[in-house]
């Protein structure tokens, strides 16, 4: 399998995790937010490997991340923004640029 | 440092990049299905058990309204309240667990829409305590609940089914539109039978028509 063209990939969303991330926040419904603990759950990575993650994907402005707190827990919430939502739809179009046969017949 | 973990997840760009486009999509797809089987399952087992507890409440109010009252009327009121609180206990866990940890429009969308059963009912049950309290003839008082109820279920469910664009809730709410004049033609008791055994179809019928649609659509695919 060829990988040209793989560089013009969004390089902040191509990578297992970011990427395993980014779908799990895309499954949400607009406007919604998750716990960090049921993220973490979800996408079965290490809290600290999480957060590196979600770091670079705020730094890109792609996730939002809220710090709130119930009954004196403190709970972080992490969301897609709007510009992250539509990287990701870059993303997967470019995917299936990149294989004209296969791609076709997934993200239906 | 170049930092990985067990799955190989590098939070180094040299260790991300030797992923292939293929790799992506596949990974895209495994996580998908994975958050649509936490996050959006469908509650099959749920309508199945609302199916029977449905029926057996139904069928138990029927055998204590006849004539006859093959079961007393304490035990069938009872044993159907029981089935149902625990009915909706298991119901409200389920949704809970599968909400855990969600926060946002949909989750106030959500509130708001459980709201509506509880309003609406208790409005039901004033307009319809109102009219019994105002001389409602015997003979129509049992038609009038189950008429009025499955009238109100039936309006709900056509509202979530448009909300949440769920055909299936759809079609089980158009169900219940036609089990209520049924019910209320049948006239007392029979209305208790004809709403228990609509209401039980309807559930199970719930229960499959995702599979059946699903099965219908990758048919016509392939």
């Amino acid at each position: 399998m060829s990988t040209d063209g793989l560089p013009e990939l969004d390089p902040v969303i191509h990578a297992q995790a970011r990427l395993r991330v980014t779908v799990a926040l895309a499954a949400l419904s607009n406007g919604d937010r998750i716990a960090f603990s049921r993220l973490q759950e979800l996408v079965g990575m290490t809290a600290g490997n999480l957060s590196t993650h979600l770091r670079k994907l705020e730094d890109a402005k792609y996730v939002e991340i809220t710090k709130t707190h119930q009954r004196r827990t403190p709970v972080t919430y992490v969301a897609l923004t709007r510009r992250g939502r539509l990287a990701f739809e870059e993303y997967t179009s470019t995917l299936r640029e990149l294989l004209p046969g296969g791609g076709a017949e997934s993200g239906r | 440092m170049v930092r990985t973990n067990p799955r190989g997840e590098g939070s180094e760009f040299a260790a991300d990049n030797t992923l292939s486009a293929s790799e992506s999509l596949a990974l895209i797809d495994e996580q998908q299905a994975e958050m649509r089987r936490v996050l959006h399952r469908e509650p099959t087992a749920l309508y199945l058990m609302w199916s029977v507890v449905w029926l057996a409440v139904f069928a138990l109010a029927f055998l204590a309204a006849r004539e006859d009252q093959l079961v007393p009327g304490w035990l069938a009121g009872v044993l159907g309240g029981a089935l149902i609180v625990g009915g909706v206990i298991v119901s409200a866990v389920v949704g809970i667990r599968m909400g855990y940890g969600i926060r946002g429009e949909s989750s106030v969308a959500g509130a708001m829409y459980g709201w509506s059963w509880t309003l609406g009912f208790l409005a039901l049950t004033g307009v319809n305590l109102t009219l019994m309290a105002g001389g409602m003839p015997d003979d129509l008082i049992s038609p009038l609940w189950s008429g009025s109820s499955m009238v109100l279920a039936g309006v709900l469910c056509l509202a979530a089914g448009a909300m949440f664009r769920d055909i299936p809730q759809y079609v089980l709410g158009g169900w219940f539109l036609l089990v209520a004049p049924a019910s209320v033609l049948a006239g007392s008791p029979e209305n208790l039978l004809v709403v228990g055994i609509g209401g039980a179809l309807g559930f199970a019928g719930r229960a499959v028509l995702p599979r059946l649609l699903r099965n219908l659509v990758s048919g016509g695919q392939s």
